[in-house]
């Protein structure tokens, strides 16, 4: 019951913050110094044509007002033309989200069980060679930029080796598989299709990987911390006291309690994982939502600026949300302290 | 003279630190035999909780380290060095009760679970093991600690409860296990002065009725005053002063202890309560002698370069002061 | 986690002792102090100086590492050395002016809002703050440089919009909790202004958490400008910043790797460079939640 009550306060919170981001973000693109209208139509428009289109985007009325009509045109899920493109922003969306969301839980699945995984080693061997080897791995996770995890990768496996494409989604000649869900290893699975799909995981693999990097290193080393740090609470003390089995200890009593900051920890990864995304993209040439979106940043174009920044923004929040939640439920003090 | 029931016998503990090796424990001998109940009381940093670990096998070794001496449970060794540090080896007969109840339960499981948990482990092989049995032996341990509601409480997470009823938990844990010897690690310190009176009165109960011993670890004179038969007094890695309580508090004989006996404030009789002068020692260069020379007002000249063994003054009552030599 | 202010040179010697005994952290501090020095005389150490602006030389183009060119040259024949100690320079002082006003405006705005804690100018600021910490430090650069003219200065701006928030609400998270300590209060009490209160007492206390969080910001700021340059949005060319010229080069892989690997390696270098000096104040300084 207190879980209800808790997950109901941080949705509010949630759909407050989200109100926030959208006005920020408005307030962004209209303060910056350039008329809109003119940028979109380029240096050659007249004026009457700048005149006319500033209308049509009410860029004449006060700032509230555009708000409101902006405001009231994405609830209804229209985020405007593009001003390149000139096709629906939503559209174009639509079309390039599934592969960088495919990437992500990708890099997500990775992040957390690699991250975990080397984390409880290291905690496990403390002080041995396992130990010292994990916590180098992730210092060089960490302090190697993502993007350049990305080229050596890509430099390695991709040229020097040649065991994995350089990039794209798909090797060439091989089919999409049906569009299920947009997200190819998923589609693959569904309708069957083994070689679609290992294909697909080929080139899934190093993007993923490059995207992963920082975030494993992260998880591995708060595990660990926190892991060493509670071993010396009380409460194992008391454990090991009531002759309770290394086992049962490590995995049972001490796991538990040490996760929670490496969850917690995780939103943040999150948020960073889905704006690394955008240089992975880039070099791996992924047909996904982030190339997309530095495309309209190199065009100047600013429906889809806010479109991409909104989006990026909203999954920030909400999986920060989605994670909140996993804390609470892992962490009864926080859950029923609050209530 | 029947065995005693646990024997330390001039134990004596290093730590190594960063500046140098301590030598914190310098010979510290004690005994506990059925059906008593001992204090071990000192101010903070005397070494009682070293002894207590050291006893309990938990001391972390490194950075500890166990140079000398013997602890003796029923007649046989439990003494041992534990370098992993999760590896618990728990001697069977002793239970230990944690000094702060908070941070004594895993805030992230529920209470039932804990418990459960320490008699799942803890059980001789003769004892059945269904969950009918686990169930019952928990509703015992909750009322024999007096505990509202035991259905409930076992449903809860250590968040959910007051410091007092934490602390009543973790009691019936200890006694869950049928020890035999029960250490209680400044038993209520953490909780409210009546909260504390509650407790210590439900420990001198139950030492009666479940027939355990205690060894009492306190820097709180009152606290030993309402449990205690036996009192230890503990300074600087030493004991300086051991004896019946009645004859402890009536008579104390050490410099030590009646500068702390001096120093309770009195409600009646007026006046401030004085202080001990000084400080304790630096374990990394000890005094040679008695550790308490520095800071004695009846120092001699033969103080500072000899320890000063126990001498009897009278019958079960010892002090370690050269002023009691040949009485 | 807080501990009083320092006091001045003896605490000084006990951090710079506890900071020499780790190994990692004084090579972070050397080679910072390298590239810092690089930076600085760029001119002069720089073998081929006039590489680093407009300048074409199609017979020198795309030479391997060698004797004259220790790192190789690139596309239009440009010395790969020099190119990338002038974007040490460059990178250097976009971290350098990024911090340099981030930091004194998020700790004022971290101190004001903590000290006002729950009244109306606490909930301005930290509102403000918490959206613009919803959304990653990177994509709102990205965004803001998109927005204005891409070079150099813009990208400074928009680096600067997107990594105030975080010093704001670090400090804020520790002026708030300070508030109630005794020694606040007192000071109140007897009559010390606000400003005395916030910059004598308060501010001191956050030193060693600032220091060591400015280190390791200048490695992540230093970063996100090289993405922004990789991307296009940052420095331009022909000014060598290390993104670009890491962009530049990804498309003659694998054949002329060290157009790649030479600012890739620098970029690494910089970053552990200064990771390892910040993890090493951390340490030193006692700091537990950077």
């Amino acid at each position: 019951m207190e879980f209800l009550s808790y997950l109901v306060r941080r949705s509010i919170s949630m759909i407050a913050t989200l109100i926030g981001i959208s006005v920020l973000i408005f307030l962004l693109i209209r303060v910056m110094p350039g008329d809109p209208a003119r940028l979109a139509l380029g240096t050659q428009a007249t004026q009457d044509m700048v005149e006319d289109l500033r209308q049509r985007m009410h860029l004449n009325e006060p700032l509230h007002k555009q708000y409101y009509y902006w405001a009231k045109g994405l609830l209804q899920g229209d985020l405007g033309r593009s001003l390149y493109s000139y096709r629906n922003v939503t559209q174009d969306l639509k079309e390039f989200f599934p592969a960088t969301i495919e990437l992500i839980l990708f890099a997500i699945l990775i992040l957390v069980t690699v991250g975990l995984l080397f984390g409880i080693l290291a905690a496990s061997y403390k002080d041995t060679w396992i130990d010292g080897s994990i916590r180098f791995i992730a210092y060089a996770g960490v302090s190697i930029p993502y993007f350049l995890w990305a080229i050596f990768l890509l430099l390695i496996f991709g040229y020097f080796l040649d065991i994995m494409p350089t990039g794209g989604r798909l090797s060439a000649g091989v089919k999409m598989p049906p569009p299920l869900t947009g997200m190819v290893t998923i589609d693959a699975l569904v309708s069957g299709n083994l070689l679609t799909l290992l294909d697909a995981l080929k080139h899934l693999i190093l993007p993923a990987i490059s995207l992963s990097t920082g975030g494993i290193a992260t998880a591995a080393r708060v595990t660990r911390t926190s892991m060493s740090d509670n071993v010396k609470k009380d409460y194992i003390q008391v454990a090991k006291s009531f002759n309770i089995p290394r086992n049962v200890i490590m995995y049972k009593y001490l796991l538990k309690p040490s996760l929670i900051p490496t969850v917690a920890l995780l939103g943040m990864q999150l948020g960073v994982l889905v704006a690394n995304a955008f240089l992975v993209e880039l070099i791996f040439n992924w047909p996904g939502f982030s190339r997309y979106g530095i495309g309209t940043m190199l065009n100047k174009d600013l429906n889809g600026i806010t479109a991409v920044v909104l989006i990026v923004g909203g999954i920030y929040v909400i999986m920060n949300f989605v994670v909140d939640l996993i804390v609470a439920y892992l962490d009864p003090r926080i859950r029923l302290r609050e209530a | 003279m029947t065995l005693p029931l646990l024997e330390v016998k001039d134990l004596q503990v290093e730590f190594k630190t960063y500046e140098g090796e301590l030598k914190v424990l310098n010979g510290v001998s004690l005994t506990v035999k059925h059906g008593e109940k001992v204090g071990l009381v000192g101010e903070t940093g005397c070494g009682k909780s070293i002894t207590m670990q050291s006893i309990m096998g938990i001391l972390p070794c490194p950075p500890g380290k166990i140079t000398g001496g013997k602890v003796m449970f029923k007649g046989q060794s439990i003494l041992r060095i534990v370098e992993n540090e999760l590896k618990g080896i728990r001697v069977r007969g002793i239970s230990y009760i944690p000094q702060d109840p908070m941070s004594g339960l895993n805030p992230v499981f529920k209470i039932g679970t804990q418990v459960k948990d320490v008699i799942k482990f803890n059980r001789r092989d003769s004892e059945r093991a269904n969950g009918k049995h686990i169930r019952e032996t928990i509703m015992d341990a909750f009322k024999k600690v007096k505990l509202p509601d035991p259905e409930r409480i076992s449903q809860n997470y250590p968040v959910q409860l007051s410091g007092g009823m934490q602390q009543r938990v973790l009691i019936a844990m200890a006694l869950v296990t049928n020890p035999e010897l029960l250490i209680a690690d400044e038993p209520g310190t953490a909780l409210d002065v009546s909260i504390q009176d509650q407790i210590l009165e439900l420990l001198k109960e139950l030492v009666l009725k479940e027939n355990v011993s205690i060894l009492i670890i306190t820097h709180n004179l009152g606290v030993v005053r309402t449990l205690a038969d036996k009192v230890y007094v503990m300074y600087a890695g030493n004991i300086v002063e051991e004896g019946r309580t009645s004859d402890l508090f009536e008579d104390p004989r050490h410099p030590y202890t009646r500068g702390l006996l001096a120093s309770i404030p009195k409600i009646t009789g007026g006046g401030v309560a004085e202080g001990i002068r000084g400080r304790i020692p630096s374990y990394l260069n000890p005094p040679e002698g008695c550790r308490f020379y520095p800071r004695c007002d009846y120092a001699m000249s033969g103080c500072e370069k000899q320890r000063p063994l126990l001498f009897e003054v009278e019958q079960d009552h010892k002090v370690a002061c050269f002023l009691y030599k040949g009485e | 986690m807080i501990r009083e202010g320092s006091r001045g040179l003896e605490s000084f010697q006990r951090g710079w002792y506890k900071f020499s005994r780790s190994k990692m952290s004084i090579v972070g501090l050397c080679v910072v102090l390298a590239i810092a020095i690089l930076a600085v005389f760029a001119p002069f150490v720089a073998p081929y100086p006039e590489h680093v602006g407009a300048f074409l030389d199609f017979s020198a183009v795309f030479r391997a590492p060698s004797f004259e060119h220790p790192l190789g040259t690139d596309e239009v024949g440009r010395d790969v050395f020099s190119r990338i100690i002038f974007g040490f320079r460059f990178s250097l002082i976009l971290g350098l002016t990024v911090l340099s006003l981030v930091v004194p405006m998020g700790t004022i705005l971290g101190l004001i809002a903590g000290y006002y804690k729950d009244t109306w100018i606490d909930t301005i600021i930290m509102r403000t703050t918490d959206t613009f910490l919803s959304l990653p430090p990177l994509v709102l650069a990205l965004a803001i440089a998109a927005i204005l003219t891409p070079n150099l200065f813009n990208a400074m701006v928009a680096v600067s919009l997107a990594w105030w928030p975080w010093y704001c609400r670090m400090i804020y998270s520790i002026t708030s909790s300070l508030r109630n300590e005794p020694y606040i209060l007192f000071a109140d009490v007897i009559g010390a202004g606000k400003i005395h209160i916030l910059f004598r007492e308060v501010l001191p206390n956050c030193i060693s958490i600032l220091l060591t969080k400015t280190t390791l910001d200048m490695g992540f700021v230093i970063l996100i400008g090289a993405s922004l340059s990789f991307v296009g949005l940052g420095v331009q060319p022909p000014r060598p910043d290390l993104g670009t010229m890491l962009a530049n080069g990804t498309q003659y892989l694998p054949e002329k790797w060290w157009v790649v690997v030479f600012p890739a390696l620098a970029i690494l270098l910089v970053v552990v460079g200064f990771n390892l000096l910040g993890d090493g104040l951390r340490d030193a300084l006692g700091v537990e939640e950077v």
